[in-house]
């Protein structure tokens, strides 16, 4: 972990991958019955994504202000809304938010599969081992932040993210975080550079990037 | 589960010059070997078939025989891709062939996966498969917005628009770009067409598309359907 100020930068190898769990994915549930030529883009293409791949978060921890009727506030002017919050982050006293990247080099190459090379399987492959290495390194890093705050006497909640749906404990079905509200994740890093590009629309760039946040309540 | 069969197409020989075999390209399509396929073709332009027979004799049927094998769940999405990349290669050498007899495409197709959503993989396999089945396909690529659909479709008099959405978060948009379609004045001259992870039958009523494809190839049946069953119309009305 590094950083200037609030904002820190964490980052990882990419996590091995293992074909069999890329190969399940796509219905492939007994790798002796598939067929070499898939087998061989399995395994190739995991070596692409490793090769491709440099996972890397921005995170930053902000002082929460209140949180009430699913509104949260924070210290910095920056407010949320979600219903879901209330029961999922009970009792926090801090909010992580977080943006990670795979960086640009593994969508780059997934389109140029399809648009230049026509290896339309490598192309499929890719993106899975893509979307498993960043899901393998969002976990790696949620677990360096587990112990790291609990070191310093925190517990820290499941991860959230805007444009996710939760499901309510009343049994009334499940509630969004509006993805309208990535922009206000991303306002509470402060505008320092990031890895990542949050679109008009929401959606970020490299393609290949998660966000969330993390809450954190006292131990005890 | 029933085996698919391959269907050979009836009469082929009659269409085909003497000692003319095509058994070995519909294996080759089948098993995706594209080097072979691209072989192939090329033989069968030089002893001067007819484009069109060369993809109706040569190519449809092993293409075909693999998509009954995926609609069954015999295959998967891999083993259609690697028969895609056999089929392109030949398709390739045909299309040029075909433009130049003014054939006509089955229909134009826009295809892009919503405001909101990057992924590109899904709508992008939708292409390769509408474009072996014989649509011209206007790939708008990812995050778009339904002011592009629009502006597209109307330029392109496209038949079809496809939207594909990965995400629980931009499936939303769906509904959204449809309701822009009606706004605009153009959603009865185009049928819509979802699909993506998220999306369902159910979903597909309720925000007014005319289909929903719960994969690539069922995607390319309903394409099929709706534009046969637009051309029934015109071909009625115009009687």
């Amino acid at each position: 972990m590094t950083g200037n100020g609030r904002v820190k930068t964490w980052s990882c190898p990419p996590p091995p991958l293992d074909s069999t769990r890329l190969l399940r994915i796509h219905k492939y549930t007994d790798p002796s019955q598939v067929r070499p030529i898939i087998l061989e883009a399995a395994e190739r293409t995991i070596q692409e994504a490793a090769r491709l791949s440099a996972p890397t978060a921005r995170y930053v921890t902000s002082r929460i202000l209140s949180l009430k009727n699913g509104e949260l506030e924070l210290e910095n002017g920056v407010a949320f809304s979600c219903p879901a919050f209330d029961e999922r982050l009970a009792g926090c006293e801090r909010l992580i938010a977080f943006v990670m990247t795979l960086g640009p080099d593994l969508d780059a190459k997934t389109i140029s599969l399809i648009e230049d090379e026509f290896e339309p399987l490598d192309a499929l492959f890719l993106e899975t081992a893509g979307w498993l290495t960043i899901e393998a390194a969002t976990r790696q890093m949620a677990a360096f932040l587990r112990r790291e705050t609990a070191e310093e006497g925190w517990r820290m909640s499941l991860r959230m993210g805007p444009g996710y749906d939760y499901p309510q404990s009343n049994g009334d079905g499940r509630v969004r975080w509006d993805l309208a509200q990535q922009q206000a994740l991303f306002r509470l890093f402060d505008g320092n550079p990031l890895p990542v590009t949050l679109m008009s629309s929401c959606a970020m760039m490299p393609k290949m990037s998660r966000s969330g946040v993390f809450g954190l309540s006292p131990a005890d | 589960m029933t085996e698919p069969i391959l269907q050979i197409p009836e009469g082929w020989e009659g269409r085909a010059p003497e000692g003319w075999e095509w058994a070995t390209l519909w294996t080759a399509v089948e098993e995706g070997d594209h080097t072979y396929t691209h072989e192939r073709v090329e033989q069968a332009i030089e002893v001067g078939i007819d484009p069109r027979i060369i993809l109706d004799d040569g190519l449809f049927p092993g293409f075909n025989l693999q998509g009954d094998r995926f609609s069954e769940q015999i295959i998967f999405i891999p083993e259609m891709l690697i028969t895609a990349r056999a089929m392109k290669a030949g398709l390739a050498l045909i299309r040029p062939l075909l433009a130049a007899a003014a054939e006509k495409p089955l229909g134009t197709f826009v295809m892009g996966t919503v405001l909101g959503d990057m992924h590109d993989i899904g709508q992008s396999i939708v292409t390769i498969m509408l474009e072996n089945a014989g649509f011209n396909v206007i790939n708008l690529g990812t995050d778009v917005h339904p002011d592009k659909f629009i502006e597209t479709a109307v330029a392109e008099q496209a038949d079809l628009v496809g939207f594909s959405a990965l995400l629980s978060t931009t499936v939303y948009y769906q509904k959204v770009t449809i309701e822009e379609f009606e706004k605009a004045g153009h959603r009865d001259k185009v049928h819509i067409l979802i699909g993506g992870a998220p999306t369902s039958q159910e979903w597909a009523d309720e925000c007014g598309a005319d289909g929903w494809g719960k994969d690539a190839m069922e995607a390319v049946k309903l394409a099929r359907r709706l534009v046969a069953e637009q051309r029934a119309t015109w071909d009625q009305a115009s009687n």
